[in-house]
Parts: C-alpha cells; structure tokens; sequence
C-alpha cells in the first residue's frame, strides 16, 4: 500500500525531434508517518517530480500508483478519492490564498466542497486554527495583510481540512524567514505524528531534508540515489 | 575673464535647472489633471446615464410631437425644430437611451463572448487552446464596418441586429486580454492547490480566476463601449440604422440628408455630435481611470521589507 | 578608519494599504567604514530595505524620511534629485534582489555593463585597441575587465550573451560586475542571496568578499540569511520591528549574542537544530508598548512592558535590552 512511484520518467520536446530528459528510472515510495526527503540542485526536476506524485501532471513513461493501483486508469470515484488524499503545498506562500478573497470564505470553499453542513463550518475551522496555532482574527483579513509565515500555516490548515494521507511538501520553507522555517517546520512534525501522514518533502536545503526525513534521495543527472537517514 | 566664464556656467545651470523644474511642475500639473479629468469623465457619465433613464424629465416635448418646422433656437424650442417640426432637443435627450443602449448592449455581448473564450483557452490550453485562439485570429481578419455596411444591405436594419453584429464581431481583443491574463494567474499558487483539492474547472474559473481578471475586464468593457458607440453612430450617419429608434448618429443623418448642413442650421447638427463627442469620452475616461488605478496598485512596491 | 556613510535617527513611514501609518524604520542610526561590510540582518517585514532604499533615496514619493544621511561630507536627504542621480551607480551602486529580473532581458550583456559608463560620461568604443603606451580607458577593455574580474574566462564571448542564456549564478555575477563598472566606494546589496541555492550562495560569498579585497568596496549587506552574513561581515548590526537591536562583529555575535532576540534567530538555524521563537513580529503599524520584542522574549520583566529601551554601546557592541543595561 502507500503512495509509490514506479519507474517515473518525464522528457520536454525542445525541438522537432530533439527531447530533453529530465530525469529517468526514478522509483520510491512515500509510507505513512514518514518523510521521504528530495534533494538536489535547482533544475533538476524536483518540482516536477512533486506534481506528477500529486497527479497534477503526466509522466512521460511509469505510473504513480495510490494504494496499488495506478493513477491512470483509475475510475471516478477512485480518482476522487486519490484527489482528496494526496495534497500539495507550494513554495510561495503569498500566491497560497486568492488575494481577492478573504481567508474566511477560501477556506468555507474548502469545507463546501466536502459537504460539511454550513452549521459546522464556525467550528471546524475553528479546530483546524488551533492546530495549526493562529488565532480566529486572521479569518477576517485578505492574504496581503498576512505574513509569510502566517499563510503557509494557513495553507497547511487547509490542506489538513481534506484529512490528506499525503502532502507533497514543495520547499515549504524557502520562501520563510529561520526564525519562522523552524516554526513550520515543527509544526509540519507535530502533524505528522498527530495524524500519520506521509511527507514527500522537496528542498534543496540538506539541514531542512536531514531535520525532518526518515529517508531521502538525491537527484542528480536526472537519476536518484536513495539514502537511509 | 574667469569670472565671466564662470558666470556663464552658473547661468546655464540656472537655466536647465529652472526649465527642469519648470517641466517637472508641468508634468505634475498634466498628471493632476487627468485624475482630475477621470473623475469628471464620472460626472459626465452620471449625467448622460439619467438623461438616458429618465429622458421625460428633461425633454420639454415628447419626440414625435409636431410643431413648425426648420425653426430657430427660440424660448419655446430652445434647440430650434426639424424639417417634420419635431424639437431637436427633445430629441437629442430621447437619443441619449438608444445611443447609449447600443453601446452597452454590444460591449456586454462582447465581453462575454471574450471572457468565456479567453478564459476557456487559457485554462485548459492545449488543443481547445489553438482550436479557439485561431478562430479568435479568423475573426479578427474580418473587416468589421464594410461586413456590417453588407449585413445591414441585407438584413432588415433593426436596432438589434445592429447591437448583435457589432457585439459578435469585437470581443477578439478582449479575448487575447483575458487568456494572457488567465494563462498567468493558472500558474499562481492558489489556482494549483484548487486543483490539487479536487475543486472542478469550472469552480477554479469562476471563484479563482474570474475575480482576479475584473480589473482587466472593466477598463476593457468602457472601451469597447466607446468604441460601439461610435461605430453605432457612423453606421447610423451611412443610413444603415434603424430609423424607427432615432439615435443621435441617426439624428446626424437626417440633418444631412434633410437640409440641415445646407440651411446652416448649426443647432440641428452640432448638439448630436457635441454628445456623441462628449459621451463617448466620459466612457473612455473612467475606462483609463479603471487601468491607471491598476498601474498605481501595481506600482506601489517597496513595502515594509 | 573613515566613516564614509554616517546615518543618524533616520525615520521612514508611510501610508499603508488602511490609511494607517506604518513607520518602517524608527531611530535608526549606524555608520559605516572605509573597506567595511555592514551587514543589516533581519527578518521580512522589519524595515531593513526600507533602509536601503532610504540611503539611495528610492522610496516611493509618498514616504516620509527623517533623519540624516552622510556620504562624503553630504546629507544625501537634502540633495536634489539631480545630484543624486549622480551619485547613484557612481559612487554608490545597488544590487537587487532577484539578478533574472534586474537585468534587462532585451539588451546584450555588454551593452548593460557599458551602461553605467555612458550615463555617467565616458565615451563607448567599439574595438579594443591594443596601442601599448596609451591608456585603456575605452569603455570595451572595461567590461572586459570587469567580466575577467568576476570569474568569467572568456569575456569575449560572454559579453555578447544574453540574460536568458544565463544561469541564475551567471547573471548574478554579472549584475555584481555592472555595479561595479565605476568603482564604487559604496555597495549596496539588498537581500543578494535570496532565492539562491546553496553552491550559489557560496559563489557569490567569494564574489562579495573578492570585491572587497580587490577594490576596497564598502557594503551595506542587508540580508535575512545569518549564515550567509556569518563570514562576509565586519560587523552585524540586527534589525527587529524598525530598529537596531544589537550590533557586533560576527565573532562575538555568534559567540554570544547579547538580545534575546539575536538569541533566538541564532537557535532557529539550522546547526542549533531548529529552535523557533515563540509568536510572529509586529507589524509596523501597530508596534507594541514598551521594548517591541517583550511580547515573544522569555526573559521580559515589569519593566520590558512600559519603557522603551535605548541601544547602549560598550566595547565596540551595543545591545538595545534593559538585561545588559
């Protein structure tokens, strides 16, 4: 069971008839509870690698299997619930929330999507706030009057509504401050050792990989190489 | 000697410096006056936008009433009366709803047209994306007036075909506008990790993408409202409108065509013109306001950091 | 040494997005030697670009600066736009954030390092030419110069690149060259090593730290990167919520930092294991009472909460905390 990657591989047409690879043969698997690090320079395909876990896009050869069975050909109601279960957080916690919007009604969207009667919605957001340790006023505000630091938490608050099994964790800490990076970051452990779920936490920060992984690889020449921490 | 030389320099430096204070002033006087301007443009605005819902208010007669014709301005017919003897002024405010309602219409139909194309062909790129985008490029090789001049030969000249064959044949640019515009947001964080939660595309579009391309869309209808208005105006003075809803083009036709250039009855022609002019620049106006407020949001970088 | 930049009380605020006041920097005072890097370390939302848009007078018009600025014996505040303009890329030049952004991606990289040249006077020829006895003053055996000085082997052909063509750390090194193109006694970097990854990092840590060897820049480092500033520094000087909270060499500073908040930031890198500091940093326009870290500081006493500390100096570092008072 898991969330495994199966001999992934993903090319980009350059030319005609000249295609670049960006990396070949990759295969691991994210388990439950743990943290899978991804390291290695920029370039090399890591976010890449991330969205095609997530299933936000295709690989060009292998398949991305959720509790074995593989992503594509999966039925409707197996992909819905494979599109709940593996979440993404990205890099740029600024672009996390519709500057248009407040907090407030991004996340009821959230919880209408998953039919949570509207009488519940006060409530559950109110959990979901104290576990990820922010207080209800931010709810009233618009993103840009929002640190950095205060968004990805939110953004992680979010995900957590969809009770995800994984999150593909896309530098979650790069565009922070250290002083806040060590604040998401223990945040990030707490959650996962509340509610087991399996990390696959791209950075190209070796100190971030070896605080948080239980294992991790390094992409290099488009190959990775798997380490035990 | 050296003095004087020195003199010389100084002098020179005055000047530039002086001219370039001088320019700089200028430059924020021409600024102020175009904020200025824009909200004028509002007030103008307002104004036609009553005169067109309430015309009985304004008008001293109804247009098809009947008087002398060919008269002078005078206390009775303050803008003098046509060649049926109906009061041009009475007209003149009664053509305010259909100039204006044509303008409307048409850019309404536009911009909806442009917003659904533009945002589908940006969202989900790939073949729907060249599929459209290249009609969108068909449809703007097409010459606009002389294919309405052949339409209006053909159809019945109706004020609706007038607004529908104006509407269906300008949203290209709006179009192009919006996919730009929704092939960047699509990018954006928020738009991923919707995806990412299972929200459907058309979800994503309407409550993700939609309220962020407003400030492009708004300055976009103004213009396009404008630009109908005139197109409304010089088709109608062709004799292609409808002459049943007399609007101020149509107004500008018959005083050519009836003898108002050859009488010299300024009151007759200038007054449409004047309006069409000055309507058609309040839209504009607030249409620049609309960009030039995004430019300043845009612009105000450099915060507490 | 020379103080070459003197800044003393300098106030910046303005208007923010709610008509509400955001003072950006408050009382802000520091100097600056001759051949010294100064390194402005901070955390986002503290005030610290806000300081060095202030020193090249670039903040938006409707920012009110107070204060004074002295660079060469001129208050830099009191000059006019014209004669700052001159100073700008002459004697004080300004990296960027961002160096994909701040080179124009339309124009060769030749022609935006000779640009600097050429606003400030001196005349571009095309062809080098190797006359021996004259000298190499045409703008050309500059930038070759220049481009030979950052690393590059082949300035030839690199000066006919492209932005685009360009890796990150390649056009980084090019945006140091450009700035450096008149020999400025004063650089400015802000925030240079943000989004760069690690190696990069490295790199431009030998580039910055050449620079000064070489031609005895002075520069005014602002960064959120302790471990970047660590080695490249002469002295740190720590910003919180608008103002100075500590200032010291780096040896000492790593050694014992004396604020509870320079404490903090040095436990939550990564080699301390990731400690965080409890709460998140006011925000400027609603500072708190009192010494502005008490809300978040584990050792505040009665006093913390109502009287605003002042920064006190001894032995070359000074600490704005009533523990070393």
């Amino acid at each position: 069971m898991g969330l495994i990657a199966k001999n992934l591989a993903r090319t980009y047409r350059t030319g005609l008839w000249k295609e670049k690879c960006i990396f070949r043969g990759v295969t691991f698997e994210l388990k439950s509870g743990k943290t899978f690090g991804l390291m290695g320079p920029s370039g090399e395909g890591k976010s890449t690698l991330g969205r095609i876990v997530a299933g936000l896009e295709k690989p060009t050869e292998g398949t991305v299997c959720f509790n074995g069975k593989p992503l594509s050909g999966m039925k409707k109601a197996e992909y819905a619930a494979f599109r709940r279960s593996v979440q993404m957080m990205f890099q740029d916690p600024t672009e996390a929330f519709n500057p248009r919007k407040r907090i407030e009604q991004s996340i009821f969207e959230v919880l209408n999507l998953l039919k949570t009667p509207e009488t519940e919605h006060a409530l559950r957001t109110k959990k979901m706030l104290e576990t990820v340790g922010l207080s209800e006023e931010l709810l009233f505000r618009y993103p840009s009057q929002l640190s950095g630091g205060q968004l990805q938490r939110l953004a992680l608050g979010r995900i957590l509504l969809l009770e995800p099994e994984y999150i593909v964790l896309d530098e979650p800490t790069s565009a922070l401050d250290v002083s806040v990076q060590a604040q998401v970051l223990h945040l990030l452990k707490r959650v996962q050792a509340e509610q087991k779920i399996g990390y696959l936490l791209i950075s190209h920060d070796e100190a971030v990989v070896h605080f948080m992984a239980d294992s991790y690889g390094i992409i290099k020449n488009g190959q990775l190489n798997i380490t035990d921490a | 000697m050296m003095q004087k030389e020195a003199y010389l320099q100084e002098s020179t430096r005055r000047w530039k410096d002086s001219i370039a204070h001088y320019l700089n002033f200028d430059i924020w006087k021409y600024e102020r006056t175009l904020k200025k301007l824009n909200r004028e443009g509002l007030f103008l605005f307002a104004f036609f936008l009553v005169l067109a819902l309430f015309p009985s208010l304004f008008a001293p007669y109804s247009p098809t009433e009947r008087f002398i014709s060919y008269e002078s301005p005078s206390i009775a017919h303050l803008l003098g009366t046509n060649d049926i003897g109906n009061d041009i002024l009475s007209e003149l405010v009664y053509g305010t709803r259909i100039s204006m309602m044509v303008g409307f219409a048409s850019a309404c139909i536009s911009t909806l047209i442009g917003l659904m194309i533009g945002l589908c062909s940006g969202y989900f790129r790939g073949t729907l994306d060249e599929l459209l985008m290249g009609f969108t490029d068909v449809v703007l090789t097409i010459p606009k007036i002389p294919l309405i001049i052949i339409l209006g030969a053909f159809l019945h000249p109706s004020i609706w075909t007038l607004i529908l064959v104006l509407g269906l044949l300008s949203w290209e640019s709006i179009a192009r506008v919006v996919r730009s515009k929704t092939l960047q947001i699509r990018e954006a964080g928020y738009v991923k990790s919707a995806r990412c939660m299972g929200f459907s595309s058309f979800h994503i579009m309407r409550s993700e993408i939609f309220p962020n391309l407003t400030h492009v869309l708004l300055p976009k209808f103004m213009l396009a409202t404008a630009s109908a208005m005139i197109s409304e105006a010089s088709l109608s003075f062709l004799g292609l409108g409808d002459i049943s809803m007399k609007s101020w083009g149509i107004m500008l036709s018959f005083a050519f065509s009836r003898g108002g250039f050859i009488r010299d009855m300024g009151w007759w022609y200038i007054p449409p013109g004047v309006c069409i002019t000055l309507c058609v620049m309040s839209i504009a106006l607030i249409g620049f306001g609309f960009e030039e407020r995004d430019k300043e949001r845009g612009n105000r970088g450099v915060d507490a950091e | 040494m020379n103080t070459l930049l003197e800044v003393k009380d300098l106030n910046v605020s303005f208007q923010g997005n709610e008509n509400e006041t955001v003072n950006a920097v408050s009382g802000l005072s520091f100097f600056i030697r001759e051949k010294e890097i100064l390194a402005l370390v901070g955390e986002t939302g503290c005030g610290k670009s806000a300081v060095a848009h202030a020193v090249v007078r670039l903040l938006p018009s409707e920012s009110r600066v107070m204060g004074t600025i002295k660079f060469g014996g001129k208050n830099l505040l009191e000059l006019s736009e014209k004669e700052m303009s001159g100073l700008r890329g002459k004697e004080i030049s300004i990296i960027f954030q961002n160096p994909s952004l701040a080179l124009n991606p339309v124009y060769s990289i030749e022609h935006q390092l000779a640009e600097p040249l050429r606003i400030h006077g001196q005349k571009m020829k095309k062809k080098v030419k190797k006359t021996e006895g004259k000298k190499e003053n045409n703008a050309l055996s500059k930038v070759v110069k220049a481009l030979e000085s950052m690393g590059f082997s082949n300035p030839h052909e690199c000066m006919r690149y492209y932005p685009s063509w360009c890796s990150g750390g390649m056009n980084q090194r090019f945006l140091i060259a450009a700035s450096n193109m008149l020999d400025p006694v004063l650089l400015i970097a802000d925030e240079p090593s943000k989004g760069l990854d690690r190696s990069r990092v490295a790199e431009l840590e030998n580039e910055l730290k050449g620079l000064k060897e070489r031609s005895g820049t002075s520069m005014l480092l602002i960064s959120h990167d302790l471990s970047f500033v660590r080695r490249l520094a002469d002295r740190i000087a720590v910003m919180y919520a608008g103002e100075i909270v500590e200032l010291a060499e780096p040896k000492q500073f790593f050694e014992k930092p004396f604020h509870p908040y320079a404490l903090g930031l040095l436990k939550s890198l990564p080699e301390n294991g990731f400690i965080p500091i409890p709460g998140s940093s006011p925000s400027l326009s609603s500072l708190p009472e009192g010494c502005r870290f008490h809300p978040r500081c584990s050792f505040k006493e009665k006093r913390c909460m109502q009287e605003h500390p002042e920064l006190k100096e001894s032995k070359g570092r000074a600490v704005r905390c009533f523990l070393w008072a």
